[in-house]
């Protein structure tokens, strides 16, 4: 029984845990202006985090070490410090993005002044990482997160015709008063926010960090197959409210509380209180996950200790990391900065990255001195992961030229 | 030496993770000391060497290496030497458990690649409440 | 330069300089679309308000929030010099709607930050038809 509940909420934790400020930002952006039609490619994004973290989870459950660890030493120093170093930058982008999503949530429930609460938020950010234990962190911010379902409840409330709804997903095409580079633009934009290269640093760090062994690989499988899926559902939703709500009134989403109002006009007084609570506990656990992976991607290449599972006195390192990116990202959101671009490009760039965070973790999951010799990549995993690593290499290819192009998507 | 093990010395040791006696991760191998043995001609790693500036040395920085290994001996001067004459050079014999990661017989303390560990500890997280508690599990 | 492109672009979208008609009119567009955005949304959150399905924090911040960006858009506009006098009539057209349109939304917003939620579909009411004309301006441009 107790291991049903755990497994349940593990589950449950990974549906909360799947929508951060890129996805709620990225979705409701392209509902708005493309209806329907990029829908397919968070389906298709979601099958990649499936095969990446799974193996990336079974990497850590196997050899007690998290996947940007063995990067150095598999890929070697040099490609390893440039990696590091992408990876740092881009996690900082999201990081700050995070911070200044809590803050419009709070300000959007309280008036207060958004720049008064970054600071506040940032503090508790670092309190968390500072003193609350690994898995009751996870838990809350994840279960909490699991408000956000009131988008599902919004579409159901505007009652659309569900035919046109689910054959307008599965025959995408372009809109005609848009050019196919601003639809790869956006489609690129998803395709980031729903594989951000931060869940993986985090959720195969974690599990070091849950102590995960072999016994723990079942679960490891049900978490993701069932939790990421479920969290896709959950971003489709958010797609569909910007889609049937937004579109038909020509607004372009430009602020956060553009992305919820679609539930308040469906849902009322009540929804609206449920989605900022959601959008709250989403960016909050994900601020959290992107402070702890700044830490954790550089203090793994250096090889520092790491981790909040001892005392901070047990990795002094790594937790000055986490406070000085976590101070930086209020620092650079205290600038004036437009949260929501901020989002925008730490998603694209994240999808320009990810065959830097993919691809060792694709050579590490073959090979059996860390696997051993049962639980190496299949022959059909392996076809997948292949399949998968040459979109993300054409994805990271496309993706300046289009940002150039696109003039970043306008 | 005849009775060492034959490792591919690039892929097998260099850039691994270190840990101590203790088990505690105490940096990477950032660089390898090879000596050659003058009658048959074999090559030996002699040690493994780690701690600040030796990988940026390694990769070609060798004034930013330089500079690095400078100002960390002058931030920790060496008041309390410990079981190492050269603290970023680990005599390859003392190399335990040669795997995914290499175990050594020293202590994290006794080694550079932790001197900047213990200064973050003195300088920064002593003065913070709250930073020998162990999250309760 | 990754860094510096992404860094430069994130804090605010830059207006370049408008050389020929074509150019101008299509810079006339994306303004007309921003503000059609603008004034589409503070419609929406009035009527959502009014039926008592949004709260006063939520409806004040977000009504703020397209104020300030529909002034950023009139302001960008306005920073444009059009290269022609065929340009010059289509800036006088804009400007005319885009005054219009924040007259009207700083009405609502002021009517908001009083309370009246109630009332507040009647106070956006003359916004339908500053969103009429923007879509009919749009039109005009294809």
């Amino acid at each position: 029984m107790k291991k049903v509940l755990g497994v349940a909420l593990g589950v449950l934790t990974a549906i909360g845990g799947f929508v951060d400020m890129g996805d709620l930002v990225a979705n409701a952006a392209t509902g708005a202006r493309f209806d329907m039609n990029l829908a397919w490619v968070v389906i298709v994004g979601v099958f990649g985090i499936i095969v990446y973290a799974e193996m990336s989870g079974r990497v850590a459950a196997l050899c007690g070490r998290p996947v940007f660890d063995l990067v150095r030493e598999r890929l070697g120093a040099r490609f390893g410090m440039a990696n590091m170093l992408a990876s740092f930058f881009i996690n900082f982008l999201t990081l700050t993005a995070e911070i200044a999503g809590v803050a419009l949530a709070i300000s959007l429930a309280s008036s207060v002044n958004y720049f008064f609460i970054i600071p506040v938020v940032a503090v508790l950010v670092w309190l968390v990482c500072w003193r609350m234990p690994f898995q009751l962190m996870e838990r809350v911010f994840g279960l909490l997160g699991l408000c956000l379902l009131v988008f599902a409840v919004a579409v159901w409330k505007i009652g659309p015709d569900w035919n046109t709804l689910f054959s307008a997903t599965a025959h995408p095409h372009v809109p005609g008063s848009e050019n196919v580079f601003t639809y790869a633009y956006f489609g690129i934009a998803l395709f980031g926010a729903a594989m951000t290269p931060y869940e993986v640093f985090f959720f195969s760090s974690g599990a070091v960090e849950d102590g995960w062994t072999k016994k723990d690989l079942g679960e490891n499988k049900i978490n993701v197959l069932i939790g990421f899926p479920l969290g896709a559902a959950l971003s489709l939703a958010i797609m569909a409210c910007a889609h049937l709500v937004l579109a038909p009134r020509h607004i372009i989403v430009e602020q956060l509380s553009q992305v919820a109002l679609p539930v308040a006009s469906a849902v009322g007084r009540l929804g609206l209180a449920i989605v900022l609570i959601g959008i709250f506990a989403a960016t909050f656990g994900a601020a959290l996950e992107t402070s702890l992976s700044a830490g954790y991607v550089v203090a793994q290449y250096l090889g520092w200790p790491w981790g909040k599972r001892g005392s901070p006195r047990e990795a002094t390192r790594f937790h000055v990391v986490v406070l000085m990116s976590i101070a930086a990202a209020a620092l650079f959101g205290l600038t004036g900065v437009d949260p929501v671009k901020v989002t925008e490009y730490s998603i694209v760039l994240s999808a320009a990255a990810l065959p830097l965070t993919y691809f060792p973790i694709l050579v590490i999951a073959n090979d059996p001195r860390y696997m051993g010799p049962d639980h190496t990549n299949g022959r059909f995993l392996n076809a997948i992961a292949t399949v998968y690593l040459v979109i993300l290499v054409v994805v990271a290819i496309a993706t300046i030229p289009l940002m150039i192009i696109t003039k970043g998507g306008s | 030496m005849t009775d060492g093990r034959v490792l591919h010395a690039t892929l097998d040791l260099l850039d691994r993770q270190l840990l101590d006696r203790d088990g505690v991760l105490c940096g990477n191998v950032d660089d390898l000391e090879i000596q050659r043995d003058d009658t048959t001609g074999e090559m030996f790693v002699t040690a493994l060497l780690t701690g600040p500036g030796i990988l940026a040395y390694r990769l070609g920085a060798r004034r930013l290496g330089r500079w690095t290994q400078r100002a960390n001996r002058r931030l920790h001067d060496d008041d309390a030497p410990g079981a190492l004459t050269d603290r970023t050079r680990i005599p390859i014999e003392l190399a335990q458990q040669i795997g995914p990661s290499i175990s050594v017989a020293v202590g994290a303390d006794d080694l550079a690649s932790h001197d900047a560990e213990r200064w973050a500890l003195a300088h920064i997280i002593d003065h913070i409440p709250g930073n020998a508690s162990r999250a309760p599990q | 330069m990754v860094v510096a492109l992404a860094l430069s672009a994130c804090t605010r979208h830059q207006v370049g300089p408008a050389r020929t008609f074509d150019d101008y009119e299509r810079k006339s567009r994306t303004t007309a679309e921003d503000a059609l955005s603008s004034v589409e949304t503070v419609q929406l959150l009035a009527t959502t308000a009014a039926q008592g399905d949004a709260f006063g924090p939520y409806t004040n911040v977000s009504i703020s929030e397209q104020e300030d960006s529909l002034a950023d858009v009139v302001g960008d506009y306005g920073s444009i010099q059009p290269p022609d006098a065929h340009a010059d009539e289509l800036r006088a057209q804009l400007d005319a709607l885009l005054s219009s349109a924040t007259d009207h939304v700083a009405a609502v917003r002021i009517a908001a930050r009083r309370g009246t939620l109630a009332g507040l579909d009647q106070v956006a009411a003359p916004l339908a038809a500053d969103s009429d004309a923007l879509n009919a301006f749009l039109e005009s441009l294809k």
